[in-house]
Formats: C-alpha cells, structure tokens, sequence
C-alpha cells in the first residue's frame, strides 16, 4: 500500500488554466479551461481522472506532463516545480505515438540512451521491460507490424524503462476494443503491482476507473473543477458485477449525469 | 431414449490441413502480364508502317537495326553508329550532376523552410512565383549565365529537379506529427537533438519521394537540357536527328533515355527499401 507518510508525488495547488484565443475578427476569446484544482497524490497511488468532455482531463494531464503551462496556482512533483516535458513524468498517448523508425527493442531502449546509460544497462533494461509487457518474441519487429494493443504495450514498457516516478496515461485504452483493453487493464494492474509507480490515469470509462484506481477524481466541465473524489477500498482485482462494484459506478455515474445532460442541451 | 445432443464442432475435422488453406500456386509470373500490351502496340505499329515508303514513321523493324547500330555499330557505318556508350555516360555525368546539385541545395533549404515559419513567409511566395515556369523556359538565360555546353545542361536539368524535391522536405519536415515530438520530449531528449533524431526520421520517407521524383524528372529534362549546344548525349543526338529527319534514330535514343531513367529508378528504390525499411509505403 501506498505510504501515507512518505512526501507526496504530487502536488497541486489552486490550478487554473484559461487559454487565450484568437477569433477570426481578430478579438480574443478567453477559456476558462480548469479552476481551483487542489490535488495530492502519495506516491505508488493509482488516480483516474474522469469527468464528462471538456472538463480538462487531459488538459490537466498535460500540464503535469510539462507540455502545456498552468496559468496561475503550483504544482509541484516529487517536491520540485515542473520546467517542461521531462523522464521523470513518463506519458503513455492514446495513439501509442511510437517512433515508427524503430524496433520495438530500439523504442524502449530510447528513453535510457538519452540518459546516455552504459550499454549493458541499456541492455538489461531493455530486456526486462520487453519481457514484463510480454513482447519478447516481437523486439525487432515495427510498429507498423503490431496490432494496436501491442503498440500500447511498447508506450508503457519504454515509460516503465525510463525509470518514471510518475506515469501519466491520457485514455490509453481508447483506441482499442474492448477484450484488447481488458487485457491491458490487467497486464497494467501487474506491471503496477510489481514496479509501483504513480499512476495518473485519465478515461472517460466509469467501469475503467472502477475496476483500476485507488482513487477517483471526477471533473465537471465549463471550467473544469473539482466535482468528486471516491475512495476505492477494493482489494483487486475487481469483480465487476459486484454490488460494492456497482454502488461506486451508481455515485459515479450521477456525478457525471448532469454534465452530460447539460453538454447535450447545449449541442 | 433421451435426447442426445452431439456438438455441432464435433462433427468438424479438427485440424485443417495447412496446404488447404495456402492461395492457388501462381502459375503465371507477374511480368508476363506486362507483356500482351506493348507486343500489340508494336504489331499495330509495324503493320502501319511497314513497306509504305512515304510513311513518316519508320517501322519497327528499322528502329530495331537502327537502336542496334547505334550502340554497336557494323550496320550503317554512319557518324551514329556504336556511339552508344559514349553518348549515354555524357548524359548519364549530367543527370546525376544537375539532379545533384538541386539535392544539396533543395534538402537544407526545404529543412529550414519546413522548420521556420518566417522564413516560409520570407521565401515562399518568390519560390511559388518562379516555380510554374518551364525548364524550357530558362533555356536562352542559362545559356547566357554558363554559356554553351555541359554546364548549362547541368544548370537546366539543377533548375528543374530542384523543385519537387524542395517541396517534398519541406512537407515532411513541416508536418512531423506534434505527438512524435512530444514523445521524444516526455523520454529526455535534450531540445538541440529533437532535430536530428526525430525531425529528420520522421521527414524521411517524404524527403525520399522527393528525391525519387526529382531523378524521374531529371530525366524528363534531358533533351531540352541538351540543347544548350553540347556536342554529344542522348538529348542532343534526338535533337541532331530530328534536323537529319532521321525518325528512327529519334526513336532509338528515346527508348535509351527510357531504359536509363528506368534503371535508374529502380537503383533508387533499391536504395530507399534498404534505408527506409520500416516504413510500408516507401516500399514501392
């Protein structure tokens, strides 16, 4: 279990991000995208983050990642202030965003050449996290020879290689269908087990969000602002069609209803 | 008796033979499809042309004696006859020199323009201005720039490839996908090497079309590019046998220009199957 006493992986404090753009008769139209997100996570915790679309899941996703700026409030990772896209918050896309130019081993081996490691730990790093995703039999083939499921498997095991403290997911399984996706769920339910890594999972699955996280954030949209968070106490893995299962779904589900009610009507 | 209910699987072989499910053997190879096709248009040809004395079109059966006589003689013992080979390697020197120097000069230049949004601001309109005008166009100035001779060939045959292979590198390297960038970011690569190992892979493929392209065309320009007064090369011999109303020879020197464009093609694509392995669409 995560360590209650242990500093915090993350850190955030009173985000906001508005987003500044430029309408075609040249005024500015300003967008409140997240207001007033307060978060923490320990570290080892598993988060999803789920709200109705256009509550900044993935903005706030971003942010942490280092590819976009918060607009005012902190955020802190690992006790430090973010300066950009770094390895110690890896990220896993929901188009896999591999280098198409290079092999499955070449992928995952990439993150620690930049590290500019020594060639046996590049190796044996590499060797292990082919193995833990099951790809050992494909390390030289390319991504254009996999299948989607396989591609996602490359995107964790070339985070998981480059040592992340934090592993930030933006709907990594939304691509793929849905026995593809079970079994992702739970080879990364292992893999998080046995590496414990923070993991920042966003989806728009309430059943996802169920079955993997120790906690739930729920967004609401039109500014994205904290609406809920659930505690799931839940030993795993999760029986779906159980009734504790289903009570966390039903609060879930209400959470979200009126949101999308409301994008609805406004569509 | 109860009812008994046999599986429906059961009452399936279990295994399928491998062989069973292999496609049909390919009795035909595939190049003998191609054949059919230029075998009638030669028949129509002959039949139209031959024993007509007044037909402006020689037969093919001429073309034949004469492509052969022109590259190794004992036929006609004329001023065209076995100068294949030299003809070919000035032609060939000034393809691969022209096509060349539009390469180093279009590739940087498209890198820049792909990455640099003022620069395509700066330069992009000239470029689109002189792009649409025909190499043939150029001809009297470059004569006049480099004057008569190979390295006005090597100018025009330079100013008409440059362009399919410029735009070619700057779409590829414009349109990396953000993704692959932020991707290369997020695994620690230093902001000065995101270039270098991911711009330009990414880039490739695009920057290879460009370059095969741009060697098809090359050829393409020859003949106007021989017309700069070069005494010798393919161009310059069907421009030569034209005024000589020597049909045959025309005939012969564009089949040779369209075995050499071809090879040389095929020594491109030879090229990029080895370097750009790993992408399916580069695969010709």
């Amino acid at each position: 279990m995560a360590e209650a006493t242990a500093a915090p992986a993350i850190v955030v404090h009173h985000l906001e991000k508005t987003y500044l753009s430029q309408n075609r008769d040249g005024s500015y139209t300003e967008t409140h995208a997240l207001s007033d997100i307060n978060l923490t996570v320990t570290p080892g915790e598993f988060i999803c983050i789920i709200g109705a679309s256009g509550c900044g899941k993935s903005t706030l996703l971003r942010i942490i990642a280092g590819f976009e700026s918060l607009s005012s409030g902190e955020m802190l990772v690992m006790g430090k202030t973010i300066a950009g896209p770094g390895p110690d918050r890896g990220m896993v896309f929901q188009d896999y965003a591999l280098f198409p130019w290079l092999s499955v081993a070449q992928n995952i081996a990439y993150g620690p050449r930049q590290k500019g490691l020594p060639k046996t730990e590049i190796a044996s790093r590499t060797e292990r996290y082919i193995e833990m995703v099951g790809l050992t039999k494909f390390r030289n083939r390319y991504p254009h020879e996999l299948s989607g499921g396989m591609r996602q498997r490359v995107a964790i095991a070339r985070v998981l290689a480059n040592d992340s403290s934090v592993i930030l997911m933006d709907e990594p399984f939304g691509a793929l269908d849905a026995i593809t996706r079970d079994g992702l769920q739970k080879s990364l339910l292992q893999i998080w087990e046995q590496a414990r890594k923070t993991i920042l999972f966003v989806t728009h699955s309430v059943d996802e969000a169920v079955s993997l996280a120790d906690r739930v954030i729920v967004l609401s949209p039109h500014p994205g602002r904290l609406k809920l968070e659930l505690k799931i106490d839940l030993p795993r893995p999760r029986d779906i069609a159980s009734v504790e299962f289903n009570t966390l779904k039903r609060t879930m589900l209400d959470a979200i209803a009126p949101d999308v009610a409301a994008e609805e009507e406004a569509a | 008796m109860g009812v008994e209910t046999t599986s429906v699987l059961s009452a399936t072989p279990a295994v399928v033979a491998p062989s069973e499910k292999l496609p049909p053997r390919r009795v035909v190879p595939v190049w003998l499809y191609a054949l059919p096709l230029p075998i009638v248009l030669l028949v129509a040809w002959q039949l139209a042309t031959a024993g007509k004395s007044f037909s402006l079109i020689p037969p093919p059966s001429t073309v034949v004696l004469t492509a052969w006589d022109y590259a190794f003689g004992g036929i006609r013992n004329d001023t065209y006859s076995g100068v294949l080979l030299t003809n070919a390697i000035a032609s060939i020197t000034r393809v691969f020199f022209g096509f060349f120097v539009a390469m180093i000069i279009a590739i940087p230049l498209g890198v820049i323009l792909g990455r640099s949004k003022w620069a395509r601001r700066m330069i992009d309109p000239t470029l689109q201005f002189l792009r649409p005008i025909p190499v043939t166009a150029w001809l009297p100035l470059t004569m006049i720039l480099f004057g008569l001779g190979p390295p006005a060939t090597i100018a025009l045959i330079a100013l008409g490839t440059f362009f399919p292979m410029l735009l070619n590198t700057v779409d590829g390297v414009r349109y990396v996908e953000p993704r692959l960038i932020e991707a290369a970011e997020m695994l620690g690569t230093p902001r000065a090497a995101i270039f270098a190992r991911v711009i330009i892979p990414a880039a490739s493929p695009s920057i290879f079309t460009g370059i095969r392209i741009g060697l098809g065309l090359a050829w393409v320009l020859l003949v106007v590019g021989e017309m700069t007064g070069v005494p010798t090369g393919l161009g310059a011999n069907i421009m030569d046998a034209r005024q000589l109303s020597r049909t045959d020879l025309v005939i012969s020197g564009m089949m040779y220009i369209g075995i050499l464009g071809f090879l040389s093609d095929r020594i491109v694509m030879l090229v990029g199957r080895r370097a750009l392995w790993w992408n399916p669409s580069s695969r010709g």
